[in-house]
């Protein structure tokens, strides 16, 4: 029997049902709470998503097609596809992590030349200029025009 | 004649036609931000019009609400980015416009549906005030919870190819509104003790990173993206043939924007969804819904635009701020020492018929500012695909940062893109996500509230007459949804 993408949905849902009822039965019953309670459309839902993932494993084994997915080019693309994905969501989490410590402008200026790099510009010296500017251009228009409170980072004057 | 006569002369005179001028222009840089809402806009020119004439002051930020609306829309059709709640429906056939090379066609084509919507809104607005807020004060508990389960039955209609994967999303997004203050008894839900999720997930963070983040994610995944054809540049402007074509979906879209717009906490987000579900229903393309319709881009469009005119009813003649954005407006009201409700009109006519005209000014300054900044936005987006994404991220990042200073806002947005991603390999529809991270909060707290009302006594839903004729909409709606996705289909190919 082999396991369908389907099938690792279902289950994985299952999964994540089970584990949000558990945290709504966690939820604190307040004095001023009404019959339905702040647990009553969590444990609602939750039975809910478990009945929709229980349905779509038993669909997915009645079906004799294989489901439809994104199945463009070899598998070995696709994997290198996912793992470029991977890349650039974690080089925007180095970017959340590294925002207050290096401040704004640094921190996207960074994030800018580092995101086109990763798609494929060559790293010239426009490049970086096109980064400085857009850094330093982002920061003027949420900070000094619309008077955003950036973090400056430890290097800058006032960080 | 008086109203005619107010509005002329406060556009001829004074500060109103630059104010609505300068409205427009920051609403549409607003509303195309991903992350910074109409509201938040509105609210962030609040302190200038502070010692501005009460006329222009309240046109200035009517005209930031009429531009948002449509500004929502630009990066909804180039980068697949709603702006705003209510442009989340003009991604679904504007991006794939784009995606075929008619990136101009479609901005095009919200930019005349948007006014189309708000010159009708307007007009609803100037005469019939007065017998159209009635239908603000017909909205109960119950009704409200009925609104919401209308706007919820649409997930089956943006399900595609599988319901059960559409009734998970939905569920998903449903159970993402379920964090933060429980609306009744005021105890934490889901928080983890972050302080920043109190007041819960804002749906616009859900839409940014299911939308913004996921597609990027996907175009650098994909083997050829660099290589991926370029668009057009030219805004093209709806010819008379496409008129024809479009006014149904226009119809459709001005009959549910006044509706949604009249009810409070109705919203932009509930009328654009119907409207794209009807005009699919009743087109005579259906087939193209969801591939690149012109059609699913005009009647959402309309709607929204509708709606900003018409949530004005309630707030001017009752005080009611129906959505964030009106509350805003309010705000503007009472910093000028005016009270909305039933005397406004009596005691400062001068001040709402100038709005008035100021509406009708910012309606057509919107189509021009949209004219001359379209052109540049598709030359932008034409640009090298990795400078592109690098701004487009860029752009999502500091949006959603600077609303509320919030890293944990970026860290949300970051992880709805990862789920996105995840989501579409799997084939899950996100738009159902999306729908239930909009109306879960209003579907719950509602529904709580009726059962409140009736001491736990379900009837309530169906003795309200508006709720039950809302109740019975919506399962017209799911059964007929039901019905043309896989009844219909399944009998045509017995007959084939």
């Amino acid at each position: 029997m082999t396991v369908s993408r389907d099938d690792v949905l279902g289950l994985g849902m299952m999964v994540l049902a089970a584990a949000y009822w558990a945290a709504a039965d966690r939820i604190p019953v307040s004095l001023l709470s009404d019959n339905v309670g702040a647990d009553g459309a969590p444990k609602m839902l939750a039975v809910a998503l478990a009945t929709c993932s229980a349905l779509l494993v038993v669909a997915t084994r009645l079906r004799t097609a294989p489901a439809a997915g994104d199945e463009d080019g070899s598998p070995s693309d696709r994997r290198r596809g996912h793992l470029r994905a991977i890349g650039l969501l974690a080089g925007l989490g180095a970017y959340a992590l590294l925002l207050p410590v290096l401040g704004y402008p640094l921190a996207l200026a960074l994030l800018i030349g580092g995101t086109a790099v990763y798609g494929g510009a060559r790293p010239t010296l426009s490049l970086v200029a096109i980064s400085i500017v857009g850094g330093v251009g982002f920061w003027l228009f949420f900070s000094k025009f619309l008077g955003v409170l950036l973090p400056l980072g430890w290097w800058m004057p006032g960080g | 004649m008086d109203v005619l006569s107010s509005a002329v002369s406060a556009l001829i005179g004074g500060w109103t036609l630059p104010a609505a001028l300068a409205g427009v222009v920051w609403g549409i840089l607003g509303g195309a931000l991903p992350g910074l809402s109409p509201s938040v806009a509105m609210a962030l020119l609040l302190p200038l019009t502070y010692g501005m004439d009460p006329t222009a002051a309240l046109t200035m930020l009517a005209a930031v609400y009429v531009g948002a609306e449509y500004g929502g829309s630009i990066p909804a059709i180039l980068i697949r980015t709603p702006g705003t709640n209510a442009a989340a429906a003009t991604t679904i056939d504007g991006y794939e416009l784009a995606k075929q090379g008619r990136a101009g066609e479609a901005l095009g084509i919200s930019l005349m549906a948007g006014f189309v919507g708000g010159l009708f809104g307007l007009i609803l607005l100037t005469i019939a005030t007065e017998p159209m807020a009635a239908v603000a004060l017909a909205f109960t508990p119950p009704a409200y919870c009925a609104l919401g389960i209308l706007g919820l039955s649409v997930i089956a209609s943006l399900s595609g190819k599988s319901l059960i994967k559409g009734l998970i999303a939905g569920i998903l997004g449903l159970m993402i509104a379920t964090v933060g203050t429980d609306p009744v008894s005021g105890v934490t839900r889901f928080t983890g003790g972050s302080p920043d999720l109190l007041g819960g997930v804002r749906p616009i963070l859900v839409m940014v990173g299911l939308f913004a983040v996921t597609e990027m994610l996907t175009q650098i995944s994909t083997p050829a993206w660099d290589k991926a054809s370029h668009r057009d540049t030219r805004l093209k402007l709806p010819n008379f043939a496409m008129w024809k074509r479009l006014w149904p979906s226009q119809v459709i879209g001005c009959i549910i924007g006044t509706f949604e717009g009249l009810t409070p906490g109705g919203g932009g987000s509930i009328a654009a969804f119907l409207s794209y579900n009807e005009a699919r229903r009743w087109s005579k393309k259906p087939e193209e819904f969801g591939k690149g319709s012109v059609e699913g881009v005009a009647a959402p469009e309309c709607a929204n635009n509708v709606v900003t005119a018409t949530a004005l009813i309630p707030m001017l003649s009752f005080g009611i701020p129906g959505s964030n954005s009106a509350a805003v407006l309010l705000g503007g009201f009472l910093l000028h020492g005016l009270i909305p409700g039933p005397m406004l009109f009596q005691k400062a006519p001068e001040v709402v018929y100038g709005l008035y005209g100021g509406l009708f000014a910012a309606n057509i300054l919107m189509v021009l500012v949209g004219i001359v900044i379209l052109g540049p936005c598709l030359w932008l987006v034409n640009r090298p695909k990795p400078y592109l994404i690098a701004f487009i991220l860029a752009i999502v990042v500091s949006g959603v940062y600077a609303t509320h200073a919030s890293l944990t806002d970026l860290w949300i947005v970051l992880a709805m893109g990862a789920f996105g991603y995840a989501m579409r390999w799997f084939g899950i529809p996100t738009l159902p996500m999306v729908l239930g991270a909009v109306l879960g909060f209003l579907v719950e707290s509602s529904y709580r509230r009726s059962l409140v009302l009736s001491r736990g006594d379900h009837a309530i839903f169906i003795q309200d007459p508006v709720s039950l004729g809302l109740l019975l909409a919506a399962l017209a709606l799911t059964a007929y949804s039901v019905w043309a996705e896989f009844i219909k289909p399944a009998r045509k190919l017995k007959n084939a």
